[in-house]
């Protein structure tokens, strides 16, 4: 890695002795945004909430290589499907219900596999937590491995100086969106969240589509009569002006409202079309122009939040207003209305998420898992696809400089009962996580799983070699995920790990 | 022996005591030197007194104020601008601004689809903009009754008087304007700049008389006093 001394790096050291934190209360991050950052990289964090047990995709094993295939998670040998020039197994199946839920549904790893396999790593990792909040905020954070910073709170750090809104957490409901206990980054760097994909556009300008708004040179006018004259002068505020709250409003509603309004982002990021429960039009507004296109990648955007949320992923990425998103699948069950069905309850693939996502495992572990798998796998095709077609500039793609990382709390149980096609599972420290990205060490399985125990082992941090008996720790998979990022961690003290970047 | 038995004890005990008030020490010191943790709702640690506030008026040295939230702003905003709550704002005229829209950027809560049972802990950037909405489409309904029936207006009767407003009907809704939204008098110097304003709206806009209606109520509105306390 190069050591360079940069303006991050700078407030990041102070950071370390508690003193960027005052930086920030007193208003010094407007300057550090005024530096160009002309290289940015993207992360795209997809929370697999519940446990994406890896040997359930990439890493699963084949029942004829087990010496104890009866009784371990191994998929008879006719499920793998291999793929010509890639170590990763994929698993297609069928199945008539998803365990208790009396749908039947299909689910397909090898399409995924065959198309991206040179983009794929998995890396193998012994996790510190089953517990599910904190098995995904150490995920995201290495165990709190640099200040307790987050990977997005890094990546902002590092590329987010001249976006709007850097990091962007388009889901909720889980730790892989928590802010990092570094209080000493810039304000700009911790997540911005965002409810309601379709909706949340309009919050980014403060009178479009408000019918009988004043023009905007007016509008400002009274703002800078509230900003400069009303609010200072008064006694609320100058008794009260010294609230960091009151400074941290003042801040939002002032620089970074500007930058944002002045990008016209709400045409650009509205994904629904115009209709009757979408009436743009009627308020001087439109659909973006990408609609149509993330629309065909993400069909179900409008019953799936998840969908919802990559769709808007991908165009706050393309429009450069966020250097990092973080999307999930939600909690509750997703009812789609698959092709042909006439919106029947229960349909052949009308579910596309069970209750609680991959810890429905505890119900169904194959069924389940071979669902998530298939919809992680499905919607990081969309987002690889609509970034593949995007110039970042001079021939390269937008998807060139992205990282898919498949975030997840833990791994689940390896063991079933003999022979159980079907069957439920707690969880466990042992799994491997999946990096999807032309910047990872693609095409590579780093360490590898024993068939006779279902449990993982871990490599070498420079080639990437298995080593039995070894184990790699969630410090040295944030640090190989930051440094395949070009994310800069002098001073840090986290590892290098060489083997998990494509480039030295 | 026995002496020295006690000295060894004492001694122990004093070591223990030496560290134990080193550890909390530092534990102080880890903790003065934190990020605010507490959430949007909650009080926040006291702040450094401001040493620019004018003769006459003392700066709060802890300075604790807390956003009123989403709901709370709303419904104090109806209230002071006589419109039903859920005639405030909408977007798209389907969907309410506060409850369902921007409800999560003004600090409420969504356990059950959403998961968020607890308020983001920073204001996001979107909280101002959406504060910026609701106001000004507030605003803008309470204007337009006011100037479509000018008999039953509540603030802006006399916006509508053909012959443009006077200075102190322009002074006289400013007072008001105060007083409904931030429940206290106007100071002299705050009538006299909203009053002002009428002149930037002669300039700019086609209608003066309804953008000095709506801007001035959405300038009050949008105060910071209006939003925390």
């Amino acid at each position: 890695m190069t050591h360079r001394i940069t303006r991050r790096s700078f407030i990041g050291g102070l950071g370390a002795v508690g003193a960027a934190g005052a930086l920030g209360g007193l208003g010094l991050s407007p300057i550090a945004r005024a530096q160009s950052t002309g290289d940015p990289r993207f992360l795209i964090v997809l929370g697999a909430g519940g446990g994406a047990s890896i040997v359930d995709g990439p890493l699963a094993i084949p029942a004829s290589k087990s010496f104890d295939a009866d009784r371990l998670n191994t998929f008879p040998d006719q499920m793998l499907t291999r793929i010509d020039g890639a170590p990763f197994r994929a698993i297609d199946m069928y199945r008539g219900e998803l365990g208790p839920i009396p749908v039947a549904f299909t689910a397909n790893q090898s399409d995924f596999v065959r198309d991206h396999h040179r983009d794929m790593m998995v890396a193998t990792w012994t996790r510190t937590s089953v517990n599910h909040a904190i098995g995904q905020r150490r995920s995201v954070t290495g165990n709190e491995a640099w200040l307790g910073r987050t990977l997005q709170e890094c990546v902002a750090m590092q590329y987010g100086a001249d976006f709007p809104l850097p990091n962007v957490h388009l889901s909720s409901g889980s730790s892989f969106t928590d802010r990092g206990t570094d209080g000493g980054l810039p304000s700009w760097c911790y997540g911005e969240v965002v409810s309601d994909p379709r909706l949340w556009p309009l919050a980014l300008d403060g009178a479009r589509g408000i019918p009988g708004a004043p023009a905007k040179d007016l509008l400002d006018k009274a703002r800078a009569l509230r900003d400069a004259n009303l609010d200072p002068n008064s006694r609320f505020g100058q008794v009260f002006g010294g609230s960091e709250r009151l400074k941290h409003w003042t801040r939002i509603r002032g620089e970074q409202r500007r930058l944002i309004e002045s990008l016209g982002l709400i045409d650009k990021l509205i994904i629904t079309p115009e209709g009757p429960q979408n009436p743009l039009a009627a308020f001087g507004l439109a659909q973006s122009p990408d609609g149509e296109r993330v629309r065909a990648a993400f069909p179900h955007y409008d019953e799936d939040p998840l969908e919802a949320q990559a769709a808007l992923a991908f165009l706050l990425i393309k429009h450069r207003v966020s250097c990092t998103v973080t999307i999930g699948p939600p909690g509750s069950v997703v009812f789609v209305t698959p092709e042909g069905s006439e919106g029947e309850r229960l349909a052949d693939d009308s579910i596309t998420n069970p209750p609680i996502a991959f810890d429905f495992s505890h119900q169904a572990h194959r069924a389940v898992q071979g669902l998530m798998w298939h919809r992680m796998y499905r919607v990081m095709d969309g987002l690889i696809r609509l970034l593949r077609e995007e110039e970042f500039a001079a021939g390269e793609s937008l998807w060139d400089r992205s990282m898919i990382y498949m975030a997840t709390d833990f791994g689940r149980d390896k063991k079933r009962p003999a022979g159980a096609e079907d069957w439920g599972t707690g969880h466990d420290l042992d799994n491997g996580v999946l990096v999807v990205s032309p910047l990872a060490n693609g095409n590579r399985i780093l360490g590898e799983v024993d068939p006779d125990t279902g449990r993982t082992y871990g490599f070498d941090p420079q080639t990437g070699d298995p080593v039995r008996g070894s184990h790699m720790d969630e410090r040295q998979i944030f640090s190989g995920i930051l440094h395949a990022m070009g994310v800069d961690t002098s001073g840090s003290g986290l590892p290098d790990m060489r083997a998990m970047r494509r480039h030295a | 022996m026995f002496l020295d038995l006690r000295f060894r004890r004492a001694l122990g005990h004093a070591l223990i005591a030496l560290v134990a008030l080193s550890a909390l020490t530092a534990c102080h010191e880890e903790q003065a030197s934190a990020p605010d943790p507490t959430p949007m709702a909650e009080p926040e640690p006291a702040a450094e007194p401001d040493p620019e506030v004018p003769q006459g008026i003392v700066a709060s040295h802890k300075a604790r104020v807390k956003f009123k939230g989403g709901e709370r702003y709303a419904r104090d905003l109806a209230a002071a601008l006589e419109l039903p709550r859920d005639q405030l704002c909408s977007e798209l005229g389907l969907y309410d601004c506060v409850g369902e829209v921007h409800r999560i950027s003004l600090g409420g809560v969504e356990p059950y689809e959403l998961g968020i049972d607890e308020p983001l802990p920073v204001a996001p950037v979107s909280a101002a903009i959406a504060v910026d909405r609701v106001a000004l489409s507030a605003c803008t309904r309470r204007v337009e009754a006011d100037l479509a029936d000018p008999g039953a207006a509540v603030i802006f009767a006399a916006l509508a008087a053909a012959d443009g407003p006077k200075r102190a009907d322009l002074e006289a809704i400013a007072a008001d304007l105060v007083d409904r939204v931030l429940r206290r008098d106007a100071t002299p110097a705050e009538i006299a700049s909203i009053a002002d304003f009428y002149a930037e709206a002669e300039a700019d806009a086609e209608s003066p008389a309804r953008a000095f209606g709506q801007l001035s109520c959405f300038a009050v509105a949008t105060m910071l006093e209006a939003l925390f306390y």
